[in-house]
């Protein structure tokens, strides 16, 4: 299976230069989504586990954050074409504070961040281990058939965030893609 | 000719990546700075290559979880993620090769077919968006070479 965790960069792209952080945001949909299906052609069972771009301290101040917003629910839409094999997770509830229901990214918790506003100090990482360790076993178990019982979801008793069908994910119907993208 | 602060930050950011006058002739992605290279995809396989993996991919956040075969044992881990990378790098990579390929290699049974997704897109800085800077009679190249001066 392959963990993938891109677009962040592309978002700064569209900050150093002239090009429109719609055509960006919209460009990172789609290369995703064509590195995603590339995958799934030459690996047919692959599992995929797409995590959305974490708006970290920077691009709080660069006020990029309703663009990573728009690409979050696009790779969500896309996990949710074909949930049986992908699967949307978003960091940033965790990696956050002062969330409040209008807000899904709140503001970063900013002790977990090095001085560039991006990248993360090495114990950040635990929270990653934490939150996306059960999903990517879960993941895994369903694409080497071990599940015997599919529940799809655990989120009850792991604190898993995971898109599921029939399922809300995190988020839920606050990743709406806005008009134009 | 006055430009925006904005504009002027821009530039000044541009210019300190050293990036200035690709990004006016529109190769900003052929040029980005791209750390870890997996050109080195053959000598990361023969130290860390396992069966069936969990192949990490995307950006520098990915690669620089450094600890990620500890946190995620025993699920076998091979993190091909390569830091400075954008969506496009990751469909026809940008000095990397074919990455989906590469990764989707990986695979137990082994692939030799190669398809290229035909919706893939790369971001560059189109014309259009730079033709008003061009009008501007070549003024921001003077200015790129003034702050080479400086």
């Amino acid at each position: 299976m392959v963990v993938h965790y891109c677009g962040s960069n592309d978002i700064g792209y569209a900050y150093d230069s002239w090009v429109s952080y719609e055509k960006v945001a919209q460009n990172a949909i789609d290369n995703t989504r064509a590195y995603v299906q590339q995958l799934e052609e030459l690996w047919p069972d692959v599992r995929v586990l797409l995590i959305g771009i974490i708006a970290g301290p920077k691009r709080h101040e660069e006020g990029n954050t309703g663009y990573i917003k728009a690409i979050n629910a696009g790779y969500h839409k896309l996990c949710l074409e074909r949930t049986t094999t992908r699967r949307f997770f978003d960091l940033n509830p965790t990696l956050s504070e002062n969330l409040d229901p209008g807000d899904i990214l709140g503001q970063p918790l900013r002790d977990l961040y090095l001085p560039d506003g991006v990248h993360y100090h090495p114990q950040a990482y635990e929270i990653f281990r934490e939150q996306l360790k059960p999903a990517i076993e879960q993941l895994r178990e369903e694409s080497t058939g071990l599940r015997e019982e599919s529940t799809g979801f655990r989120e009850e008793s792991t604190g898993l965030r995971v898109a599921s069908e029939g399922r809300r994910p995190l988020g839920g119907s606050r990743h709406e893609v806005p008009p134009g993208l | 000719m006055r430009l925006s602060r904005r504009t002027r930050e821009k530039l000044q950011r541009l210019h300190e990546k050293g990036m200035l006058l690709d990004t006016l002739r529109g190769v900003w992605p052929q040029r980005l700075q791209l750390e870890n290279r997996p050109a080195m995809w053959g000598e990361l396989d023969v130290a860390q290559k396992v069966e069936e993996p969990v192949v990490l991919t995307g950006s520098s956040i990915m690669r620089l979880w450094s600890d990620a075969a500890q946190h995620l044992a025993p699920l076998p881990l091979m993190n091909r993620a390569f830091g400075g990378s954008c969506t496009w790098n990751w469909v026809r990579g940008g000095g990397h090769g074919e990455p989906g390929r590469q990764v989707a290699a990986y695979h137990p049974s082994g692939e030799s077919t190669i398809r290229i997704p035909s919706n893939y897109s790369r971001t560059s800085a189109p014309l259009s968006h730079l033709f008003p800077l061009w009008f501007s009679g070549g003024a921001l190249l003077r200015l790129e070479r003034h702050w080479v001066r400086v």
